[in-house]
C-alpha cells in the first residue's frame, strides 16, 4: 500500500497491550491508526466520520461496543465496523451484527486474521454494487452464465468450487483466512477443525492453475490464501 | 398423562383406604354373625320352651285322650305355627297335621331341628307337594300307651333371619368395599397429582432447567416437607454449579486477554525477524499457539453450548437440508484420501433443532469417520427413520472403537488410543455430545463387524 490518501482506522479497545498490537499490525498494512480506550470518547471520535474503518471492542468503560455501533448507525454513520469481543456466544455474534457491526471476531484472535477481515470490509465498501463479471489476470468468471475461463479456455467447476472462486476473486489480492472462507462460502460459524478448506482449495487450484500458466492461488503461510497475479 | 391404577396403588392413602375397607368388612361379618347367633339362639329357647310346655299336656294320656288333645290344640292354634303328630308304633298317622312320620328323628324326648313340608300358615292351599320346605323344631316321644307323639313348632323364621342377615352382609360388604376403593381412588388422586407435578419438575431440572423448584403447597404436609428439603438441596446444587461456572468463566475470561497478547506478540516477532533459523522457531511457536487457541475456543464453545438456553434458536427443519451440505463439504476430503464416500437420504420426519449446531455435530462425525478411515476405505452417511424417528448414521471401515472406549470417547479431551498420528484436537466429539444433549437426541455406537457405526436418533419433540 502506498501513501495515496492513507486509510484511517479507529481502534476502540480498552486493553492497552491488545490495542498496541492491533495498531502495530494495521500500521504494518499501511493504515493510519488512532487508538481510544474509553467507550464514550471512542464514540465521539467515531461519530466525527473521519475514519474509513473502526475496530470495536465489545466491552468498554462508560459506553459498551454494542451501544456505540447502534448509535453510530442511528446517526447515519456507515463506517465499516469490525467488532472484537470476548463474548463468543453465537447469540452475541448475531446481536453484534444486528446492531450494525459488519463483522465479528472473537478473542483470542490472530491479528493477521483481524487485518484480513478489516481489509475485506474496506474493499466491500468500495466495490460497485452489481458485478456480472469478475476478472483477475487471465482468469474470468461470469456470474450470469456461471462460467469460468482461464486464458480463454472454459473450465468445468462444481457449485462449491464456483462459490469459492467467486469469493476469492471478489477479494483478489487480499489474504483470506480459512475461517473467513468457511464463513463466507459455507455460511457456518464454527472452527472447521480439519484440513477441509485446504482440500477444497487444492481441488480448485488443480483446476485453475493448470501447468504452464502462472499460479493465481497462493498460500499465505500460517494465515490463509490469496488469489491474484504474483507481482 | 392420566395416572394408572398401578400408580394409584403406590399411593399410601389408597392402600390405607382399601385396607380399612377390608377391616370394616371383617368387622361387619363378625357383627352380623353375632346378631344372627344371638337372635336364633333366643328364638330357639323360646320355641323350645313352648314345645316343652306343649308336650307336657300329653303326660299320662291314653290314646283317645291324646287324639282329642291333638285336635283340641290344633283348633286353638290360630297362627298355625304348631306341629302335632300322633302315630302308631309302626308309623301310621292317627291324628295331627304332619303328612308323614319323621323316621329320621330319634324317639328320645329331646328337641331336634328338621326340615318338613308342613307350613300351613304360609301355604293356604294345604296340598303337601306344593308346600315349601320349612324348618321346625320338634320333640318325638313315645306315649305310655305305645303311640309315638310328635310335638313341635315352626322354626322357618330362623332360616329367614339367616337369609336377611346374609343379604345384609352381601349388600353392606359390597358397599364398604366399593366405597373404600372409590374413596381411596379419590383420596389418592390429590397426592398422585402432586407427585406427578414433582416428577415433571424433576425431569425438567434434570434436563438443565436448574432454576426450577418443586411445587410446595400451603398445607405443609409430608409431601411439602419433602419437597422443601429437596428444594433446599436444589438451591445448594444450583449455587455450587453457578460458582463452578463463574470460576470457569472467569478463568476463560482471564485467559483470553493474555492469550490474545501472546499470539499478537509472537506474530509481531515473527514478522520482524528475517534470520531463517529464528524465524522457523517462531513459526513453530505460532503454530503451537494457534493449536492452543483452537483448543481453547473449542472448550469455550462446549461450555457455551452447554449453557445455552434450551430451544433458543430451534426451528422445525428437514434433516435432508442438514445432510445435503455435508455431502458437498466432505466429498472432496474423502476423495483426497481415496475413500469411497456415499450419502443416502431416505425420507425422514422433520426434526426440531438449531440447523447450524446440527450441521456442526453431524459434520464433526463425518469428519472423524474420514479421519480414522485408512486410504481406500469407505464412509457411508445415511439418513432415514427408525421407529418413526429420524436417524442419522455414519458408517466407516476404519479402525473402530472398542465397546469399553465408547463412553470415554464422548468425554472431553479424549482421543482414540491408536490414532496418535492423525490431527485433531480431541474435543470434536465432546462438542458433538454437547449438541446432541442440547437437542435431546441420542447417540449410539452400533455393533459392527468392522469400523465404527454411529447413529443419532432425533426425536422431534424434547423428552
Amino acid at each position: 500500500m502506498t501513501a495515496t490518501a492513507q486509510i484511517k482506522v479507529l481502534t476502540i479497545e480498552d486493553d492497552a497491550t491488545t490495542a498496541r498490537e492491533i495498531a502495530a499490525e494495521l500500521e504494518a498494512h499501511g493504515f493510519a491508526v488512532e487508538v481510544e480506550g474509553d467507550g464514550q470518547a471512542g464514540f465521539d471520535k467515531a461519530a466525527s466520520g473521519r475514519f474509513d474503518a473502526i475496530t470495536l471492542d465489545r466491552m468498554l468503560p462508560n459506553l459498551d461496543g454494542l451501544s456505540i455501533v447502534t448509535r453510530l448507525r442511528a446517526a447515519g454513520i456507515d463506517t465499516p465496523v469490525l467488532m472484537i469481543s470476548a463474548l463468543s456466544d453465537v447469540d452475541e455474534r448475531v446481536r453484534g451484527l444486528r446492531a450494525g457491526g459488519d463483522d465479528y471476531l472473537t478473542k483470542p484472535f490472530a491479528v493477521d486474521e483481524m487485518a484480513a477481515r478489516l481489509e475485506v470490509l474496506l474493499r466491500r465498501r468500495k466495490a460497485p454494487a452489481l458485478v456480472v463479471k469478475l476478472q483477475v489476470a487471465d482468469l474470468e468468471l461470469d456470474l450470469l452464465e456461471r462460467s469460468v475461463r482461464r486464458n480463454g479456455v472454459e473450465l468445468e467447476l462444481k457449485t462449491t468450487e464456483f462459490r469459492l472462486l467467486e469469493y476469492m476473486m471478489r477479494n483478489s489480492g487480499q489474504t483470506l483466512t480459512r475461517t473467513m472462507i468457511f464463513e463466507a462460502v459455507w455460511n457456518y460459524h464454527f472452527d472447521p477443525y480439519t484440513n477441509l478448506i485446504e482440500v477444497h482449495m487444492a481441488r480448485l487450484r488443480k483446476k485453475i492453475d493448470t501447468p504452464g500458466l502462472p499460479s493465481l492461488i497462493h498460500t499465505v503461510w500460517g494465515t490463509g490464501y490469496m488469489l491474484g497475479a504474483k507481482d | 398423562m392420566s395416572p394408572t391404577l398401578r400408580e394409584h396403588w403406590r399411593i399410601s392413602t389408597f392402600r390405607l383406604a382399601v385396607l380399612f375397607g377390608f377391616l370394616f368388612t371383617i368387622a361387619n361379618v363378625v357383627l352380623l354373625g353375632l346378631v344372627y347367633w344371638q337372635t336364633t339362639s333366643y328364638l330357639e329357647r323360646r320355641v323350645d320352651d313352648s314345645i316343652v310346655t306343649m308336650s307336657g299336656y300329653f303326660k299320662s294320656r291314653n290314646r283317645e285322650e291324646a287324639i282329642a288333645e291333638v285336635r283340641d290344640a290344633l283348633s286353638y292354634d290360630l297362627r298355625k305355627s304348631n306341629v302335632y303328630g300322633l302315630f302308631t308304633s309302626d308309623g301310621q298317622q292317627i291324628a295331627g297335621n304332619m303328612d308323614r312320620f319323621p323316621a329320621e328323628l330319634p324317639v328320645d324326648g329331646k328337641i331336634h331341628q328338621f326340615n318338613h313340608r308342613t307350613l300351613p300358615q304360609y301355604s293356604p292351599g294345604g296340598v303337601a307337594s306344593e308346600m315349601p320346605v320349612g324348618l321346625a323344631r320338634v320333640m318325638v316321644r313315645r306315649l305310655p300307651s305305645g303311640e309315638v307323639l310328635v310335638v313341635g313348632r315352626d322354626f322357618t323364621q330362623a332360616a329367614e333371619i339367616k337369609a336377611i342377615i346374609w343379604n345384609a352382609l352381601i349388600v353392606s360388604g359390597t358397599f364398604i368395599i366399593v366405597l373404600g376403593l372409590l374413596g381411596g381412588f379419590f383420596l389418592s388422586a390429590g397426592p398422585l397429582r402432586r407427585i406427578n407435578a414433582v416428577r415433571d419438575t424433576a425431569r425438567r431440572i434434570v434436563q438443565g432447567e436448574l432454576s426450577l423448584r418443586l411445587p410446595v403447597s400451603t398445607r405443609n404436609d409430608e409431601v411439602d416437607m419433602l419437597s422443601s428439603i429437596v428444594n433446599l438441596m436444589l438451591e445448594e446444587i444450583e449455587r455450587l454449579l453457578n460458582e463452578v461456572k463463574s470460576v470457569t468463566d472467569n478463568v476463560a475470561h482471564d485467559l483470553r486477554t493474555p492469550l490474545t497478547r501472546l499470539r499478537l506478540g509472537l506474530y509481531r516477532a515473527q514478522q520482524a525477524i528475517n534470520e531463517p533459523a529464528q524465524r522457523r522457531m517462531l513459526d513453530n511457536a505460532l503454530t503451537e499457539t494457534d493449536a492452543l487457541l483452537a483448543r481453547f475456543r473449542a472448550l469455550l464453545r462446549i461450555s457455551e453450548i452447554e449453557n445455552r438456553q434450551r430451544k433458543a434458536g430451534f426451528e422445525l427443519i428437514d434433516p435432508k437440508d442438514v445432510i445435503a451440505p455435508i455431502a458437498d463439504l466432505f466429498e472432496a476430503l474423502a476423495e483426497d484420501k481415496s475413500i469411497r464416500f456415499e450419502v443416502t437420504c431416505h425420507p425422514a420426519p422433520m426434526i426440531q433443532g438449531d440447523p447450524g449446531l446440527l450441521f456442526e455435530a453431524f459434520s464433526n462425525l463425518v469428519d472423524n469417520a474420514i479421519k480414522f478411515t485408512p486410504e481406500g476405505g469407505q464412509v457411508s452417511v445415511r439418513l432415514g427413520q427408525f421407529e418413526g424417528v429420524a436417524r442419522f448414521e455414519v458408517i466407516d471401515s476404519g479402525l473402530g472403537i472398542g465397546p469399553d472406549e465408547r463412553e470415554a470417547v464422548l468425554q472431553r479431551f479424549y482421543r482414540g488410543g491408536q490414532q496418535g498420528k492423525s490431527e485433531g484436537y480431541g474435543l470434536g466429539l465432546s462438542i458433538v455430545a454437547a449438541i446432541i444433549r442440547l437437542h435431546g437426541f441420542t447417540l449410539t455406537f452400533q455393533e459392527s463387524a468392522q469400523g465404527t457405526h454411529v447413529s443419532v436418533d432425533c426425536p422431534s419433540r424434547l423428552p
